[in-house]
């Protein structure tokens, strides 16, 4: 049923930087009693990351890692307490209401309820329509027009426009909301965790058509999940968050067969699963890995490595100062002081 | 459980922990009555751990909910039997039920919130259970609710046995919904999604909890799950439902080597495995979504997503065996394995 037939093929990733996020910090009040002392939530701390034209940048992070709270800073949602995000070197977060919004037509979402993101008093048809209004990309009728070519583009028939959200499958209304995010031809497609919300077998669908839309428009993902092997499948690198940091930064494919973070193998060992070896190369076995304890608050953050009260190779200095965000030899991003040191691979 | 055990435990009556037969559950609704479970039967060894997979509206949660009876609906319609210590779970007294929920047979619900009364303590809950099955005086209860947390690894146990449930984190508000259901040695864990709604690190904790205290206490698990990675390395057999029925089952290690029903297929197919690229691999999608409840498919309920449906699909396949397969490894579906693999060629080529 997807009209775009997705098939192997290589990275078009041009190397030319599309976004540029800097330092980027998103800071929340938190409700407080009058007379103690006034508390924040940092949901993003100092993050920085670029993403490349026809890139797929994927984020990966366990719930309150700040992945969606970044998701939604890039897409201008948010107002960031600090730092920068340029896109094609245009600041968002200093752009004039008029920059801001040619910015936002640059950057469109998938949401990751179907059932939410979607009026359910207005047609499907106007829904995919008025992101070309709003930006005064076509008339109305012109607008009519290209969301039955949109329609089917995402695999919907084109005869549907005029039907209202509830008539169709959760799979479907994915569909709907990536044909409304496409509507406003953007360069950056932001998907926060577009198929969590779908059944197993209605997932690869969304994602095959995913995949196909990137390689026909060219676009470049940022792709949000919890999901570790829904990401891997999807991105062509990988940014792991905890507590709001990334704490690792690499080539997918890396990120696999070599994590330096112990967040990243911890997470990478915590996957149940023994469909095929758990990705491990030929010969090698993914350690399992039971972490203690939960997530810290974001709002009693650690002081120093966040991972550091729940990581099985912390050693003093963790508890002490705060490992920066560095290069490795082998151009991965790592935030730790002892990159390496916990085997993701059983001896 | 070694293969060997199993399969005796399977042969000998003395050995089985529970054994659903041709449940059927039927629902009156305005618009008629809606088939959600269509004659489901399977045997739960003691000690043995069966994971029950499926999409929203297979039936797998209302198959578990049912074998306790924990559906008070008048236009709910059950039929079948549900054998446990030579009883039929179905055609007990209200009064005898009562004493083997919770005792005997205890469950796991997927939310852990809305499991527990959100004005009583942690503590009061674990020992409601222990008054209600032992007769345990207050201070003894109170005692054995601290072993449980204990056992179900909560820290400082003394101070949490008298936390309410929204001063917990959601792994330890699974964990002390873990310990009420232990608290009276159950010889059957029933758990709905116990792990959906938790963190990936999280998840890892209570599917190590949930392995090694049936080892511990050598209770038996039916676990249901949507994912069928989640119990890819605990369950010892898998049943795959869809659409009310049962399409797949046997034990994991055949159904995940060799699924023979081309949903079963489909659904290890669409799942990314761990390290697949869209850049090398495609996901393998199964067109359209699940038919609901109310919508009737003539013949097998896969035929009109199926990519090998023929004529005789019109007809319900019954579960049974194939040759070359294991004996105890059944799939409901009318293909010859030769005409599977020649239009898998085919459709390759």
């Amino acid at each position: 049923m997807t009209s775009v037939n997705a098939s192997v093929r290589t990275p078009r990733v041009s190397g030319e930087e599309l976004l540029r996020v800097q330092h980027l910090v998103k800071r929340f009040p938190v409700n407080h009693r009058i007379g103690s002392r006034r508390r924040e939530l940092v949901a993003v701390d100092d993050v920085s990351f670029s993403v490349s034209r026809g890139e797929t940048l994927g984020i990966v992070g366990e719930s309150g890692c700040g992945k969606s709270t970044l998701a939604r800073c890039v897409m201008g949602l948010e107002r960031p307490s600090g730092g920068a995000i340029a896109i094609e070197g245009r600041d968002l977060t200093t752009a004039s209401k008029k920059t801001m919004r040619s910015l936002r037509r640059d950057v469109q979402m998938v949401f990751q309820d179907p059932y939410d993101s979607l009026n359910p008093r207005r047609r499907v048809g106007d829904i995919v329509a008025e992101p070309m209004l709003v930006h005064g990309l076509a008339d109305a009728a012109g607008a009519r027009k290209e969301a039955a070519r949109l329609f089917d583009v995402v695999g919907l028939n084109p005869r549907y426009l005029d039907r209202y959200p509830n008539e169709f499958s959760g799979g479907q209304r994915q569909r709907v909301g990536i044909a409304r995010a496409l509507a406003a031809k953007p360069k950056i497609l932001v998907a926060d965790e577009p198929v969590s919300a779908l059944d197993v077998s209605v997932q690869a669908q969304v994602l095959n058509l995913l995949s196909a839309l990137q390689r026909e428009f060219d676009l470049t993902y940022i792709f949000v999940s919890h999901n570790i092997d829904v990401v891997r499948y999807m991105s062509d690198r990988i940014a792991v968050m905890y507590l709001g940091r990334i704490v690792e930064m690499a080539s997918a494919a890396d990120i696999y067969a070599a994590p330096q973070h112990p967040y990243t193998v911890s997470l990478l060992g915590a996957i149940p699963n023994n469909l095929v070896g758990n990705g491990a190369a030929a010969g090698k076995r993914r350690r399992r890995i039971v972490l203690r304890g939960d997530i810290p608050s974001p709002v009693d953050r650690p002081s120093a490595c966040p991972f550091e009260p729940r990581c099985p190779v912390a050693q003093e200095i963790c508890r002490v100062r705060d490992p920066e965000f560095r290069t490795l030899d082998d151009g991965r991003y790592i935030a730790c002081h002892f990159p390496g040191s916990l085997d993701p691979f059983e001896a | 459980m070694p293969d060997t055990m199993q399969a005796t435990a399977r042969a000998v009556g003395a050995d089985v922990a529970l054994r659903v037969e041709s449940l059927t559950i039927d629902i009156r609704t305005k618009s008629g009555v809606a088939h959600i479970v269509q004659d489901v039967s399977f045997t739960v060894a003691k000690g043995e751990f069966v994971g029950i997979v499926g999409e929203s509206g297979s039936g797998k949660s209302m198959t578990l909910m049912n074998l306790l009876r924990l559906i008070d609906n008048p236009n709910l319609n059950v039929s079948g039997h549900v054998w446990f210590d030579g009883e039929d779970l179905l055609a007990l007294p209200a009064k005898r039920l009562r004493e083997i929920r919770g005792g005997k047979i205890a469950m796991i619900f997927q939310d852990a919130m809305t499991a527990l009364t959100p004005v009583y303590t942690v503590g009061w809950h674990i020992a409601e259970q222990l008054r209600a099955h032992r007769a345990l005086s207050r201070r003894a209860a109170r005692e054995r609710a601290i072993e449980l947390l204990t056992e179900v690894g909560i820290p400082s146990p003394e101070l949490r046995v008298d936390s309410f449930p929204h001063e917990l984190s959601g792994g330890m508000r699974q964990r002390a919904v873990i310990a009420m259901a232990l608290a009276c040695d159950p010889k059957v864990l029933l758990a709905d999604e116990p792990t959906t709604a938790l963190d990936v690190t999280t998840q890892a904790q209570i599917l190590d909890l949930i392995r090694r205290l049936r080892t511990v206490h050598g209770s038996a698990v039916v676990f249901v799950t949507h994912d069928i990675g989640v119990i890819s390395d605990s369950a010892d057999s898998i049943l795959v439902m869809y659409a009310g029925r049962v399409v797949e089952q046997g034990r994991t290690v055949d159904v995940l080597a060799a699924p023979q029903h081309p949903y079963t297929q489909g659904l290890l197919g669409s799942i990314p495995t761990p390290g697949a690229s869209r850049l090398t691999s495609q996901l393998v999608s199964i067109d359209g979504s699940a038919p609901t409840p109310s919508e009737q498919v003539v013949g097998c309920a896969f035929r009109p997503r199926c990519a090998y449906a023929f004529d005789k699909c019109f007809t319900v396949p019954a579960l049974r065996p194939r040759e070359g397969q294991a004996d105890d490894h059944l799939d409901a579906c009318w293909l010859q394995r030769q005409a599977q693999m020649d239009l898998r060629i085919e459709a390759g080529s």
